[in-house]
């Protein structure tokens, strides 16, 4: 029999500081932000995958992407001093991530007003079509989430896909707390009707409709 | 439906919302949304869809990925670094780790429970880096095969930080040496903490550890287990228990148990087996096994099973919880089963339940659904052929999937490098479907 003896009583002290994974995570960061090349290319490393998943989450252009993912690297290098080792250090770069990518969106979308209509052999959500396919609904993940209105979209996916609280997407979105739980709400309930749309009447494609 | 079911359903539905707005704090109504699976279709897709989503950043990786190869990590850090001139003539602080990694290795302490004194919790050992036992890995399903892993000193008043920091570490435990912190290996690790418990510096491994990353996986001769996020689990040198969470562990050898709500789990014969596990709290618990199997009940019955099994809790009214093992599942179950651990990014188990569906029900009605995804994670995982050949399959049997399955073919052809193949299949499918959302897929 396996010796599981060990009892959560007999071992268990409460902490009085910080893991040391997060203190180590402090010290690369310090380091980082001292001017510590090796120490800032370690870390930009190591917080590039999450990075770039918060940019390829919130944007749907991939050069708008890329930019804004170095983008959000600078921030964080930057930032890297203000990290307290509280939390994992991913979940601290994400949070910095998500609302530079936001803010270069917002500074995207000033600057350039569509003009022409989206052209969807440019949207790289397509690529992505296979990536996400649901067994159960004949749609991919990625349709649903482009049927939403943009604010809900953005609030359900920084809430479910990157791990983001209510207090932080009201952080990164400028906007209320209120009216972040109003967006999630809504976005729920167009899901909701979305699936079930698909469900009861189908959806196949143009050609065997027509 | 029922009535109980009709009003689960419909709290699991008002729950969700609270949830989503950070609203939900009773942890009876968290661990009901964990676990509760909806019987009305719509909610069940809801579900689906919502559990996809919560792992849909984690399905993004760098194989076969049109996004991920467009872009070139070297050249994005190098262009990041470039942007800060503090960096540029920075001198060189910390020691490296690529130079040394032994002399990198940190030293965390241990402070007993009285808090009498310290000892020195590791001893690096560099002959030991590369001998077998656990190694944590990241991911399942081509992930990188990377993951730290960073002793929580419990306890520890005062800690003494490390000689040298360490940077991008990971961690590997051994079944003879005690564990250490090496360096050596891809960056990007991350962290495994211990809740709980001690890891001795003897040739003994044992310890709690909870998962902080989407998924974690440990590996050994004996055994491969992943874990979802959030997933406690207590390890010593003889096996395994999952005390709460979800899990997927093939056995490769007898001689490792594993332990669910006090009943202990073993291969039986040389072919290993396979265990999916789902715990809430120790009271609530969920075993599926295929291949055979030993069980060892926590009153004391033994039995053994060749054939998919399921062992599930029953809460009786007193309070306590007995193993009540069940018929064997059907395929709608099974389906079921696939459809959960792939929406929560476990690629591999989702994929060998769809094979075995196809391979032991090709005749079942759900069996169509099963070769459409074991179809596509055989092409996300780099199989063009083994896609194909599923793909093929599907349309000779036919069904409504045959637009998404026609497309897929036509990528798995290309994949292959059959170019003359692509430009049949392609013109074939623009003829079937003109006015297909897909066509941009299509080679010109």
């Amino acid at each position: 029999m396996p010796a599981f003896s060990a009892t959560l009583a007999d071992v268990l002290v409460p902490e009085s500081d910080p893991p040391v994974a997060y203190a180590q995570d402090c010290a690369l960061a310090q380091a980082a932000s001292e001017g510590d090349r090796r120490a800032a290319e370690t870390l930009t490393r190591r917080i590039l995958p999450s990075v770039r998943r918060v940019a390829r989450a919130l944007l749907t252009n991939p050069t708008d992407a890329e930019d804004a993912t170095q983008l959000a690297l600078l921030e964080v290098l930057r930032a890297a001093q203000s990290y307290r080792g509280v939390g994992p250090l991913e979940a601290w770069a994400r949070r910095i991530a998500s609302r530079t990518v936001l803010r270069h969106a917002r500074r995207a979308r000033a600057s350039k007003p569509e003009t022409a209509p989206h052209d969807e052999n440019l949207d790289p959500r397509r690529t992505m079509l296979r990536t996400t396919v649901l067994d159960s609904l004949p749609r991919p993940l990625e349709d649903y989430l482009e049927e939403l209105p943009e604010v809900q979209r953005l609030a359900l996916v920084l809430r479910h896909a990157l791990g983001h609280t209510v207090p932080e997407i009201a952080d990164v979105t400028n906007a209320p707390v209120p009216t972040v739980k109003s967006r999630l709400k809504k976005a729920h309930q167009e899901l909701r009707r979305l699936i079930r749309r698909d469900l009861n009447i189908g959806v196949r494609s143009e050609a065997k409709s027509s | 439906m029922n009535d109980a079911a009709d009003f689960q359903d419909v709290r699991w539905r008002r729950l969700i919302e609270l949830h989503a707005a950070g609203e939900l704090e009773n942890a009876r109504d968290l661990e009901f949304l964990r676990e509760h699976v909806p019987d009305d279709a719509d909610a069940l897709a809801e579900r689906e869809v919502l559990d996809a989503l919560e792992h849909w950043t984690e399905t993004w990786d760098d194989h076969g990925d049109a996004w991920a190869e467009a872009h070139d990590d070297e050249a994005t850090i190098e262009a990041v670094l470039a942007r800060l001139p503090s960096l540029a003539h920075a001198p060189k602080t910390a020691v490296s780790t690529q130079e040394d990694p032994v002399a990198a290795i940190p030293q965390p302490r241990l402070r007993s429970a009285d808090g009498s004194q310290t000892e020195d919790l590791i001893e690096p050992d560099e002959s030991q880096m590369r001998g077998r036992g656990w190694r944590f890995a990241l991911g399942l399903g081509g992930l990188a095969a990377a993951a730290s892993f960073v002793a929580v000193a419990l306890g520890v008043a005062s800690p003494v930080p490390p000689a040298v920091p360490v940077f991008g570490a990971q961690a590997r435990i051994w079944n003879d040496a005690p564990p250490i912190v090496s360096p050596d290996d891809a960056p990007g690790p991350t962290p495994m903490t211990i809740a709980s418990g001690e890891l001795a510096p003897s040739p003994t491994d044992r310890g709690m550890f909870r998962v902080e990353t989407p998924r974690a996986c440990l590996q050994s001769r004996d055994a491969l287990a992943c874990f979802s996020r959030d997933t406690t689990v207590r390890i010593d040198e003889h096996g395994l228990e999952i005390v709460s969470g979800e899990g997927e562990i093939e056995l490769h050898t007898q001689s490792y148990a594993i332990m669910v709500a006090g009943a202990m789990y073993t291969a039986l014969g040389e072919n290993g087996a396979h265990l999916a596990v789902h715990v809430v709290g120790g009271r609530r618990w969920d075993v599926r096994t295929r291949g055979a199997v030993t069980v060892l009940h926590a009153d004391g019955r033994r039995e053994t099973t060749q054939a998919n099994r399921r062992f599930a809790s029953k809460t009786n009214r007193k309070g306590g919880a007995s193993q009540q093992p069940s018929a064997p599942v059907s395929t709608a179950d099974r389906l079921a089963e696939a459809r959960r651990l792939r929406a929560r990014g476990l690629r591999k188990p989702a994929l060998a339940v769809y094979e075995e569906l196809v391979r032991q029900h090709p005749d079942d009605p759900h069996t169509g659904a099963a070769l459409i995804a074991a179809a596509e994670l055989h092409a996300q995982l780099g199989r063009p052929r083994k896609a194909l050949r599923h793909y093929d399959a599907y349309l000779a049997r036919g069904g409504a999937l045959e637009e998404e399955a026609s497309l897929g073919r036509i990528e798995a052809l290309r994949a292959l490098g059959r170019e003359e193949a692509v430009q049949v299949a392609s013109r074939a499918f623009r003829r079937t479907y003109p006015s297909s959302r897909y066509k941009d897929r299509l080679v010109p």
